[in-house]
C-alpha cells in the first residue's frame, strides 16, 4: 500500500506530463488517503495552530485542483464542481496561507463559465455577489474578468464581441474547454432574437448573423429550430396569440368585486 | 411622567443628582409595567414598556445601572454579580437601605428558585439585562458587549427562561447581540449564526414568533453579508416567516427589505420590486427610521432601473432623501437619456458608494439597460431609420452590433418593430392603442385587489374590547394601550440603529 506522500508525488509528475488518465486512477486512492488523515475537510481551529497540519492542508488544496484541472480536460463537468465546492471551503477559510493559491482565480473563473455555459445566469449572479464581497475588484482580475466580460455582452447583445473574444483563444487552454458550449448558446440566442425580430430573410444573411461557415450548416439549424426555407429565405411566421377566456374573466371578476363590496357594506 | 422627562431632557448637567434618581425611578416604574405582565400573562404591558424605553434610554447611565441592580438583586442572586462587572467592574456602590428597599418592591418582581431562596423574575432579569446592553451600546463598550452576550445574555438568559411572556424581551436582546457582533467587524465570522439557528430552532417550537421573525430576519442578513446568496435562498425556502398579525411591522419591514435584495440578485426583479415596496410601507415614518427609508429607497431605483422603469423626478426629491440618492439620480439620468458614456462616468465616479450600499453589482448591470432605452427613444422618435444612424447616435461600434442589439430589444420586448436587413433599417410597427388591449383592466383589476386586500388587513388588525365584566379601572388602562397599538411601531430606533 503506498503511502499518501508518494502517491501525491506521483499524481503531480502525471499532472505536470499532462497524462489524465493516470491522473483519474491516482486521485480516488490519493482522497481516501486524505480523509483518512482528516485532511479533505479542513479543520480551521487545528490548523492557525498547528503548522505541520497547515502545510500538509496546502497538499490536499494541490491535489483538489490538480482533481479540478484534470476532470475539466476530460470534460467531466459534474466532477469538477464536485471538486470546486471543496476547494471553495480552503479558499474562503479566513486563513491567509490557504486562502491563497496562484490557481485560485483561474479556478473560479472556470467555474463561473460553466454556469454560464450552462445557461445558470442567477447561479452567476450569486456567485458574482459573494466573490464581490471578499476578492475586490473582479473587473480587472486578468482571469476573472474573462467570465465577466462574456456574461456582459452576451446580457446586452454585443454578440459580436463576445463571438470574437471566444474565437481568439485565449491564453489559458481550459478556457477553451467552454469555447463551443458557448458558441452554441450564443447562436441559439441570436436564434430566438431573430426569429422575432424579422418577416423574412435570406439564408446568406442568415448564415452571417449566426457566424455559420457554410449555407447547409445554417439551413440545419434552421430546421432544427423549426423555421421555414423556402426559395432561399427563411420566412418567419408571427403567432397569433389565442384569447377565448377574455369574456369570462370580466364576469368573474366583477361577480368577485362584487363580492368583496357586499362584506364591506 | 412626560413632563418629567421633558425636564430631564432639557438640563441633564445641571441636576445631577435628582436627574439620576429620576431615571431610577423612571426605571422602577416601567419595571413595575413589565412585571405586571408576570401576573397577568399579557404580553401588551412588556410592550408598552419597551416602548417607552427608547425615550429613555439617552438618560441611561452607569452610576444609574449600578444602583438599580444593586437595589433589586438580592445578595444571593447569581445574576448580580456578573451584571455589575459589566457595569462597573464591580466597584462598590453599595446602596444603604437596599434590603428595605427591596421590601417594598411589589412582589410580581420576584420569584422562588429551587431551594427556598427569592431571585428576580425572570422579565425584570431580562429587561434589566436589555439595559445594560443598551448601556454598553450606547456608550461605545462593543467589545465589552460583545463579551457580556456571549458570556451572560446567551448561555445565563436566553438559554435559561422558559416564558412565553418573555418572548419581546428576548427578540430585543438577539438584536443588540447581533448588533454587537456586526460593530465589531466580523462579518465573516459565523459563529454566532450557528448560535442563531438553534435558538430560532427552539422559538419556532415556543411558537415564539417576535423572536423567531428576529432571528430569521438576521440570519438573512448575516448571509446577504458575506455574500452567499445560495444558502440565504435555500434558508428563505425552508422557514416561514410568521404572520403579519404576529410580529411587529418593523420586523416585517426588514425582512422584506432583505428579501427584495435577495431576489434582486438573482434577477427576479418583479419579485424584488413587489418586496421592497412591501417594505417601504411597513416601515414606520418617523425620524429614526430613515436610515432605513433611505437604504430601502436606493434600491427600489435600482430594481426600477432593472426593470426598464424610470423613476420620476419627484423620488429623488423626497424630504430627507436628496443627497443620498444622489448617486441615484445620476445612474437614472444617464439611462433615461441611453447615453452610454454618461452611464460608465456615473459609475466609476460613485463606485464606493455604491459599493458601500451593496448594489455595486446590481448597478453595474444596468449597462445593457441603458442601451436598451436608447434604442427604444429612436424607435419612438423615429418611424424607419437606418441601422447606421442608430450606431452613430448610441456610439456603437459596428452596423452588425446594432442589429443583434435591436433584435435583442425586440425579443424582450422594449419596442415594437421590424428589422429589414437588406435595406438596412428597422421599422416601427403601428403603435397598439392601449385601450383596446386588456391591459387597462388588467391594472384596474390589480388596484382593486389592492384595495380589497387593505381592508381586510385592517380589519384584521384592529382589537376588539374582550367582553364584560371588567372593573373599571383596568378597561381605562387597556384603551389607553390600543390607542398605542394603533400607531404600532415599537421598534422604529432599531431601524435607525442600522444605518
Amino acid at each position: 500500500m503506498p503511502t499518501l506522500l508518494e502517491l501525491v508525488k506521483s499524481l503531480n509528475t502525471a499532472f505536470v506530463n499532462g497524462d489524465n488518465s493516470s491522473c483519474q486512477k491516482l486521485l480516488s486512492p490519493v482522497k481516501i488517503e486524505l480523509i483518512k488523515s482528516h485532511l479533505l475537510v479542513p479543520d480551521f481551529s487545528k490548523a492557525q495552530e498547528n503548522e505541520r497540519y497547515l502545510e500538509d492542508l496546502n497538499v490536499a488544496k494541490r491535489v483538489l485542483e490538480i482533481g479540478a484541472l484534470c476532470s475539466l480536460r476530460n470534460a467531466d463537468f459534474e466532477a469538477y464542481e464536485n471538486f470546486f465546492s471543496q476547494l471553495r471551503v480552503f479558499y474562503f477559510s479566513g486563513i491567509p496561507r490557504l486562502a491563497e493559491s496562484e490557481n485560485k482565480s483561474k479556478l473560479i473563473s472556470l467555474y463561473l463559465l460553466l454556469l454560464l455555459s450552462q445557461g445558470d445566469v442567477t447561479k452567476f449572479h450569486s456567485e458574482l455577489e459573494f466573490l464581490g464581497k471578499r476578492l475586490g475588484s473582479l473587473e480587472e482580475d486578468a482571469f476573472l474578468s474573462y467570465p465577466i466580460k462574456v456574461e456582459k455582452w452576451l446580457m446586452e447583445g454585443s454578440y459580436q464581441r463576445a463571438w470574437d473574444l471566444l474565437k481568439s483563444e485565449s491564453k489559458i487552454e481550459e478556457f477553451n474547454v467552454f469555447t463551443q458550449t458557448l458558441m452554441d448558446a450564443i447562436r441559439e440566442e441570436i436564434g430566438r432574437n431573430t426569429e422575432l425580430a424579422y418577416h423574412k430573410l435570406p439564408l446568406f444573411n442568415v448564415k452571417a448573423l449566426l457566424f455559420f461557415e457554410s449555407e447547409k450548416d445554417t439551413e440545419q439549424f434552421a430546421l432544427a429550430r423549426g423555421w421555414k426555407v423556402s426559395g432561399g429565405c427563411i420566412v418567419f411566421d408571427e403567432e397569433e396569440v389565442a384569447d377565448d377566456h377574455h369574456q369570462t374573466s370580466i364576469v368573474e371578476k366583477a361577480l368577485d368585486y362584487a363580492i368583496n363590496l357586499e362584506s364591506i357594506v | 411622567m412626560t413632563s418629567d422627562l421633558m425636564e430631564v431632557d432639557s438640563a441633564p448637567q445641571t441636576e445631577v443628582k435628582t436627574d439620576s434618581e429620576s431615571t431610577v425611578d423612571k426605571v422602577l416604574h416601567l419595571l413595575q409595567d413589565v412585571s405586571k405582565t408576570t401576573t397577568t400573562l399579557d404580553s401588551r404591558f412588556v410592550w408598552k414598556s419597551l416602548r417607552e424605553l427608547s425615550t429613555l434610554r439617552s438618560s441611561l447611565e452607569k452610576e444609574d445601572l449600578a444602583v438599580l441592580v444593586n437595589l433589586l438583586y438580592p445578595e444571593s442572586s447569581t445574576f448580580k454579580v456578573p451584571l455589575l462587572k459589566f457595569i462597573n467592574n464591580n466597584q462598590k456602590s453599595k446602596v444603604d437601605n437596599a434590603e428595605e428597599q427591596r421590601q417594598q418592591y411589589p412582589a410580581a418582581f420576584y420569584q422562588l428558585t429551587g431551594g427556598n431562596s427569592v431571585d428576580v423574575s425572570g422579565e425584570v432579569n431580562s429587561f434589566l439585562h436589555l439595559l445594560v446592553q443598551l448601556y454598553l451600546l450606547d456608550s461605545n463598550q462593543v467589545d465589552h458587549l460583545k463579551v457580556f452576550n456571549l458570556q451572560v445574555v446567551i448561555p445565563k438568559v436566553l438559554n435559561f427562561y422558559n416564558n412565553r411572556t418573555l418572548d419581546l424581551i428576548n427578540a430585543k436582546l438577539w438584536f443588540y447581540i447581533c448588533r454587537a457582533h456586526e460593530l465589531r467587524g466580523d462579518a465573516f465570522d459565523t459563529s454566532i449564526r450557528s448560535e442563531m439557528v438553534k435558538f430560532l430552532k427552539t422559538a419556532t417550537l415556543k411558537h415564539d414568533n417576535e423572536t423567531r421573525a428576529m432571528l430569521i430576519t438576521f440570519i438573512l442578513r448575516s448571509f446577504l453579508q458575506t455574500g452567499e446568496v445560495d444558502a440565504a435562498a435555500d434558508f428563505i425556502g425552508k422557514v416561514e416567516f410568521p404572520g403579519s398579525n404576529d410580529v411587529s411591522s418593523p420586523l416585517e419591514a426588514r425582512y422584506y427589505f432583505y428579501l427584495s435584495k435577495l431576489s434582486a440578485i438573482q434577477l427576479d426583479y418583479s419579485t424584488a420590486n413587489e418586496y421592497v415596496i412591501a417594505a417601504i410601507r411597513k416601515a414606520p415614518n418617523t425620524k429614526k427610521c430613515i436610515g432605513f427609508l433611505q437604504q430601502a429607497n436606493k434600491l427600489h431605483c435600482a430594481i426600477e432601473l432593472l426593470m426598464g422603469d424610470i423613476p420620476e423626478l419627484s423620488f429623488f426629491k423626497q424630504k430627507n432623501m436628496e443627497r443620498s440618492l444622489l448617486p441615484y439620480y445620476h445612474l437614472s439620468k444617464a439611462v433615461k437619456l441611453g447615453d452610454l458614456n454618461k452611464f460608465t462616468s456615473a459609475i466609476s465616479t460613485y463606485k464606493k458608494e455604491l459599493v458601500h450600499d451593496g448594489n455595486y453589482q446590481l448597478c453595474v448591470r444596468l449597462r445593457s439597460s441603458v442601451i436598451k432605452t436608447g434604442i427604444r427613444i429612436i424607435s419612438l422618435t423615429y418611424k424607419k431609420i437606418s441601422l447606421k444612424d442608430i450606431c452613430l447616435k448610441l456610439r456603437l461600434d459596428s452596423e452588425q452590433t446594432v442589429e443583434y442589439m435591436v433584435s435583442r430589444a425586440i425579443r424582450d420586448g422594449v419596442i415594437e418593430a421590424k428589422i429589414n436587413h437588406e435595406e438596412g433599417y428597422i421599422e416601427s410597427s403601428e403603435l397598439l392603442n392601449v385601450y383596446a388591449t386588456q391591459q387597462p383592466q388588467q391594472l384596474f383589476d390589480e388596484r382593486i385587489r389592492f384595495v380589497n386586500q387593505l381592508h381586510d388587513e385592517c380589519v384584521k388588525a384592529m382589537r376588539y374590547p374582550e367582553d364584560g365584566n371588567k372593573d373599571k379601572n383596568k378597561s381605562a388602562d387597556h384603551d389607553q394601550l390600543d390607542e398605542m397599538i394603533d400607531i404600532s411601531d415599537l421598534d422604529e430606533d432599531d431601524l435607525g440603529d442600522f444605518y
